[in-house]
C-alpha cells in the first residue's frame, strides 16, 4: 500500500474542490495541497456542465438582502439562513475573483456592463452567464490556474473511506483506491475537504456525469456524520428522453427554455401547465416536475413515456441563436428543437441535502470540511437554478480560507485507526473475491426504478415504506455479488461495485427522510401529506447511521434573520 | 443489427491487440452506448472514459474509425462501415488501460505554452467594460469555447510529427488571451507565440479545424498570432 | 533581434516574396503562353524594363524558396511528415526552376538556338510537361495564396472552399497549356 502526506486534501475537482485548492495555496504557501478526483481533472463533475448562469446580487435595484428573500422563499423556509446568507454575501466577492483574478468572461450587454438573465423563482433578473455554458468558462479557468499553482494531482483515485485517529475524534486520513492500479494509497492530511458533488444518479433519469455516485455523501455517513435535508431531490422538469438504450438520456435542456417562452405538451400536443399554475411553464421547478408527472400517470404521455417540449412557436431562427449548444445536443440524437417536438421527462438534478456544516466549511468532524453538493442546508427545500454553482464557488472558497488557517493550530499528521483502516480494505476489495459482475447492471437498473417509482417527483407512505424494504433488499443482494476476480486495474466493474454501494446508502438515507418528513415542502410531495405544514414551525430532517441503520430526527428550523409570514402562498 | 467492433486494447504503447466484439445494435445508439454495452456484456475489465457524457467534458474521446472524435455524440450510424467500428485511445498520450489515455501531458503543454489568464488587476472591484461588438472580444470568442478535449492536437499531423510542438488547442487558447484586454503580458504572450513550437509550427494543414467537435478554429488562431507577432515585430514591440 | 523577433520577419519576408512571385507569375505565364514565348524572349533581349521585372521575380523565388528550404531544413527530423502540397511541389519547384531559369539565359545568350527550341516545344511531349509544371507552380501558388488569406484574417471560414478554387484553377491553369 502505497502511502503519502499532506497538509490539505481536496476530494473532487469541480467549483468547489478547485476553489478550495487555491484559495488554500492562496492562504497557506507552504504548505503542500492536493486535489483527487475519480476521473481527470477539471473533466469530472458537474460544475462544468452548468448550463443556466450565476446568481449573484449585483444590479443597481438588487440587494444581497433580495437575493436572501429569494433563496429562503425558493427553499420552503428550510435553509440553514446563515448559510444562505453567507451565499447570498458572498456571491458578489466571487464573481469578481472568477472575472478579475480568473480570467473567466461573463457575457456583456450592449453597454459594455455585465448581461444578467431571468431565472425562474426569482424576484430580480440577477443570473450572470457565458452563452448557455457557463460551467465550462468556470471549470476551464479554475483548471488553467490549478495547474500552474504548484498545487498536486492525483487523478483516478477514488475515495473509499474518511479513516478517523485512534480517538475516533478527528479524521487522520483517507484510504484511497488508484484506479489506475488497484492498489491501495493511504494518504495522511491535516485538513480534508469532501467535494465530491452528491449526484442523484441513483434515478432512472438523472443529469449529473456518469462518475457520480454519491461518495461523499456514502463516505459522511460510514464515518457517522449526520446528514440533513436527504429527502430534498430536485427534478429538473425538462430532461432530454431519447430512449433507454442511451446514455444521452436523462441530460438537461436548461431551463432558459421554459424561461424565454416555450412551452410543454401532453402526448395529443395540448398544453397542460395553464391548468395548474398561473405562471404556466414559467414556474418552479418542483411545481412542474409534479403536473409533468401527474399528465404522464393519467395516461397522458407520449410514446416514450414522456412528454413533449416546443419551442417552434418562438421562430426557429431566434431559438438557434440562443440555445446553440442545446440545439446541437439535441440534432445530434435526432431532435429539432428549433423547429420541431422534443421528448422530456423530469430528470433528478441535484440533491439538496447533505453534510450538516459550518459556514466556514467545518462539520462536526475536526479536520473535515465540506463544501458544494455534498453539504447541506444552504438551498432548504429546493435550490433556486443558478444558486448551485455560487454554493460551490462560494463555499470552496470559503473552507480553502478556513483549512488554510486550520492548518496554524491544528496539530500534525495523525495515523488513522489500524482496525477501522483494515476493515476498510477489507471491505473495498471484497467484491473482487467474489463472481458476477454480469449482475451488477440488473442491480443498478432495479435500483433506478425502485427510486424514480417509489421516491421520486411524487411520493406517498406506503410507497416510501416499500422503498425502504426494496433498498435493504437491495444492499444484501449486492453483498452478496461480486466483480469477479479480474485484475484491479482500471477495473469499471469493480468501480461499479463500489458505485452501487455508495449510491444505496444515499439512497436509504433518501428513502428514510422522505418517510419522516410527513408534510409536503419544497421538493418533496407527499400524496397522503400534501400540506405544506406551518411555515413557522418547520422542520429539517437529520439522519445518521446508528449500528446500521438509518436513524432520522426532526430538528426545528432557525429563523436567525427572516420570519415566514403567516399566510403561505399556495404552491410553495 | 450486429456491428463487430474492434478495439484496440492493452496497457502500453506498445503492446497492444485488436480484440473484436460482436454486438447487436438496436435504437440508435452513440459508440459510447455500444462501448458501454461491450463493457457490461461482453468484456467487464475493459477500460474506457466518460464522465458528462452529453459533449460538455471531452473524457470520452478516442479514435473512431481512425479519426479522433467525442464518442458520446457520434452515433454509430453515422459512422459504421460496412458493418464494423475500429476504436482506439488517443495518440501520443500515455495509455491507462484500453480506450482510456492519461491527459497531464495534454495540459502541461497548454500550461508551459501560456494557456493561463495572468490578471492585470486580481482585486480589481469593477469589471472590465467591453460592449459585445468590440473586435479583439469577438476574436476571443469565437475561440473561448473550447473544452479542452485533445481531439485537434490528437488530429494534427504536426503535432504527431513534432513532440515540441504547442498544439492547436493550446495555441488557440493563447490568442484568446492575446485579445483578452483583462490579460497581463499581451507583449509577452506574443514573444511566447513566435517561440520555438509555436504559432510558426503551425502549417495551417487544418485537420484541428476539421475535426473540432465545438467547430472551432484552431488554424485561424494560430494565424491570428504570427500575424500579431509579425505586427509586432514590424512595430519593434516583439 | 530576439528569435522571436527574427522569426516573426522571416516568415513576414517569405509570404510577401510569395506574394510577390504570384503577381511576377501571372504577368509571366501571360506573357508566355499561347505560343508567346518567341516574343517573350525578344522583349527580354531589348528591354531593361523587363530585365529588371524578371530580375526581381528570379530574387523573389531565390528569397521564397531559400526561406521554405530552410524551414524544411530545419524540421528535417519531420520536415515532410506534414502531407502538405505547397512543400512537396515547394521542392519539385526547387529542381525545376533553375532548370527553367537556366534555359531561358542559354537563349537569351545563344538566339540561333531559339528556333529549334520551340519547335521542340510544340511536340505533345513537351506540351505534357509544360502542363505538369504549370499544375505544379500553379498548385503551390493557389495553394500559397489560400493560406495568406488565412494568415492576413481574410475569409477565415471559406478555407475549405478556397482549396477547392485553388485546386480548380490549377487544373484550369494546366489545362490552358494543353488546349
Amino acid at each position: 500500500m502505497n502511502r503519502l502526506d499532506t497538509d490539505i486534501l481536496i476530494l473532487g475537482s469541480g467549483g468547489a474542490g478547485l476553489f478550495a485548492a487555491l484559495h488554500a495555496k492562496a492562504g497557506a504557501p507552504d504548505a503542500s495541497v492536493t486535489v483527487a478526483v475519480k476521473g481527470l481533472l477539471g473533466k469530472s463533475g458537474c460544475t462544468r456542465m452548468v448550463q443556466g448562469g450565476y446568481n449573484v446580487a449585483l444590479g443597481p435595484g438588487d440587494s444581497v438582502e433580495r437575493h436572501f428573500r429569494d433563496t429562503v422563499e425558493g427553499g420552503a423556509w428550510l435553509n440553514d439562513q446563515e448559510l444562505a446568507w453567507k451565499l447570498v454575501e458572498t456571491a458578489p466577492k466571487r464573481v469578481r475573483e472568477l472575472e478579475n483574478d480568473l480570467g473567466c468572461f461573463f457575457d456583456r450587454g450592449p453597454d459594455g456592463g455585465l448581461h444578467r438573465k431571468a431565472f425562474a423563482g426569482q424576484t430580480f433578473d440577477r443570473t450572470v452567464h457565458k452563452g448557455d455554458l457557463t460551467g465550462i468558462e468556470i471549470i476551464g479557468r479554475l483548471a488553467e490556474r490549478v495547474w500552474s499553482s504548484g498545487i498536486r494531482r492525483l487523478e483516478d483515485h477514488r475515495a473509499a473511506a474518511l479513516l478517523p485517529d485512534a480517538s475516533g475524534e478527528a479524521l487522520a486520513a483517507v484510504l484511497f483506491i488508484d484506479m489506475r492500479t488497484g492498489a491501495f494509497v493511504l494518504a495522511r492530511a491535516r485538513a480534508v475537504l469532501l467535494a465530491t458533488g452528491g449526484g442523484p444518479t441513483l434515478y432512472r433519469y438523472h443529469t449529473p456525469s456518469g462518475d457520480k455516485s454519491c461518495d461523499g455523501m456514502a463516505l459522511a455517513l460510514r464515518a457517522g456524520l449526520t446528514l440533513r435535508d436527504m429527502e430534498m431531490v430536485q427534478f429538473h422538469p425538462t430532461g432530454l428522453l431519447a430512449g433507454p438504450g442511451t446514455r444521452m438520456t436523462g441530460t438537461v435542456l436548461e431551463e432558459g427554455l421554459r424561461g424565454s417562452g416555450g412551452w410543454l405538451l401532453t402526448g395529443a400536443g395540448e398544453r397542460f401547465m395553464e391548468r395548474t399554475d398561473p405562471r404556466a411553464e414559467r414556474a418552479t421547478r418542483d411545481v412542474i416536475s409534479r403536473a409533468m408527472i401527474e399528465e404522464i400517470r393519467a395516461g397522458r404521455g407520449t410514446p416514450n413515456g414522456g412528454l413533449y417540449l416546443k419551442m417552434s412557436h418562438l421562430g426557429p431562427a431566434a431559438v438557434r441563436a440562443r440555445f446553440k449548444g442545446m440545439v446541437e445536443r439535441c440534432a445530434d440524437c435526432g431532435f429539432d428543437l428549433a423547429g420541431g417536438l422534443v421528448e422530456v421527462i423530469p430528470t433528478a438534478h441535484y440533491l439538496m441535502g447533505g453534510v450538516v456544516f459550518a459556514p466556514d466549511g467545518s462539520t462536526a468532524l475536526p479536520g473535515l470540511f465540506v463544501a458544494g453538493e455534498d453539504s447541506g442546508g444552504v438551498h432548504g427545500g429546493n435550490r433556486l437554478g443558478g444558486n448551485g454553482v455560487a454554493d460551490s464557488t462560494v463555499f470552496g472558497g470559503l473552507a480553502g480560507d478556513r483549512m488554510a488557517a486550520w492548518l496554524r493550530d491544528a496539530p500534525g499528521f495523525r495515523d488513522p485507526d489500524p482496525a477501522r483502516l483494515d476493515e476498510a480494505r477489507a471491505r473495498a476489495l471484497a467484491p473482487l473475491r467474489r463472481p458476477g459482475p454480469a449482475r451488477l447492471a440488473d442491480l443498478r437498473e432495479r435500483l433506478s426504478s425502485l427510486m424514480w417509482d417509489k421516491v421520486g417527483v411524487l411520493r406517498d407512505g406506503p410507497g416510501l415504506a416499500a422503498a425502504v424494504a426494496g433498498l435493504a433488499e437491495l444492499a444484501g443482494e449486492l453483498a452478496e455479488t461480486g466483480a469477479g476476480s479480474g485484475d484491479p486495474a482500471f477495473n469499471l466493474a469493480w468501480h461499479e461495485w463500489l458505485n452501487l454501494e455508495n449510491l444505496i446508502l444515499a439512497g436509504r438515507a433518501i428513502a428514510a427522510s422522505a418517510l419522516a418528513r410527513e408534510n409536503s415542502r419544497g421538493a418533496h410531495w407527499r400524496g397522503d401529506f400534501p400540506g405544506a405544514g406551518d411555515l413557522a414551525a418547520s422542520r429539517t430532517t437529520e439522519v445518521s447511521v446508528q449500528e446500521g441503520a438509518m436513524r432520522v430526527a426532526l430538528r426545528p428550523v432557525a429563523f436567525t434573520r427572516l420570519r415566514p409570514e403567516p399566510e403561505p402562498e399556495g404552491g410553495r | 443489427m450486429i456491428v463487430t467492433v474492434v478495439i484496440r486494447r492493452g496497457g502500453e504503447r506498445g503492446r497492444a491487440e485488436r480484440v473484436e466484439f460482436r454486438v447487436p445494435v438496436s435504437g440508435d445508439p452513440t459508440v459510447l452506448d455500444l462501448v458501454s454495452t461491450i463493457q457490461r456484456d461482453h468484456a467487464p475489465d475493459l477500460g474506457y472514459r466518460f464522465s458528462c457524457r452529453v459533449g460538455m467534458c471531452g473524457s470520452c474521446a478516442m479514435l473512431v474509425q481512425g479519426r479522433p472524435r467525442w464518442t458520446c455524440r457520434t452515433r454509430v450510424s453515422l459512422v459504421v462501415r460496412r458493418g464494423r467500428i475500429d476504436l482506439a485511445p488517443l495518440p501520443r498520450l500515455p495509455v491507462v488501460k484500453d480506450l482510456a489515455v492519461d491527459m497531464a501531458p495534454f495540459f502541461e503543454t497548454w500550461t508551459s505554452a501560456g494557456g493561463v489568464f495572468r490578471p492585470r488587476d486580481r482585486s480589481a472591484q469593477e469589471f472590465a467594460r467591453v460592449t459585445p461588438g468590440d473586435p479583439r472580444r469577438r476574436e476571443a470568442d469565437a475561440a473561448i469555447e473550447c473544452i479542452g478535449c485533445a481531439v485537434c492536437t490528437s488530429a494534427c499531423a504536426m503535432a504527431a510529427a513534432d513532440p515540441g510542438y504547442a498544439g492547436p488547442a493550446a495555441l488557440n487558447r493563447v490568442w484568446t488571451l492575446v485579445n483578452d484586454e483583462r490579460d497581463a503580458d499581451g507583449a509577452a504572450r506574443l514573444a511566447e507565440a513566435a517561440g520555438p513550437g509555436g504559432a510558426f509550427s503551425c502549417r495551417s494543414h487544418g485537420a484541428c479545424a476539421r475535426h473540432c467537435p465545438k467547430g472551432l478554429d484552431p488554424r485561424r488562431s494560430a494565424a491570428g498570432l504570427r500575424r500579431a507577432a509579425a505586427l509586432a515585430a514590424l512595430r519593434g514591440r516583439l | 533581434m530576439s528569435p522571436a523577433r527574427a522569426r516573426a520577419l522571416l516568415w513576414l519576408a517569405r509570404r510577401l516574396a510569395g506574394l510577390g512571385l504570384a503577381a511576377g507569375l501571372a504577368v509571366h505565364l501571360v506573357q508566355a503562353g499561347g505560343g508567346g514565348g518567341p516574343a517573350l524572349l525578344a522583349r527580354l533581349g531589348e528591354s531593361a524594363g523587363w530585365q529588371a521585372f524578371y530580375a526581381a521575380v528570379v530574387g523573389l523565388a531565390v528569397i521564397h524558396g531559400g526561406l521554405g528550404v530552410r524551414d524544411i531544413w530545419r524540421e528535417r527530423g519531420h520536415g515532410l511528415a506534414v502531407p502538405l502540397v505547397r512543400r512537396r511541389t515547394g521542392l519539385a519547384l526547387l529542381a525545376l526552376v533553375p532548370v527553367h531559369v537556366l534555359a531561358a539565359l542559354v537563349l537569351l545568350a545563344f538566339p540561333a538556338l531559339a528556333a529549334q527550341a520551340f519547335t521542340l516545344a510544340q511536340t505533345p511531349l513537351h506540351r505534357w510537361l509544360e502542363a505538369a509544371a504549370v499544375a505544379l507552380v500553379a498548385g503551390h501558388a493557389f495553394g500559397g495564396l489560400r493560406v495568406l488569406a488565412l494568415d492576413i484574417g481574410l475569409w477565415s471560414r471559406a478555407q475549405g472552399v478556397l482549396g477547392w478554387l485553388a485546386a480548380g484553377l490549377t487544373a484550369a491553369a494546366a489545362l490552358a497549356v494543353l488546349v
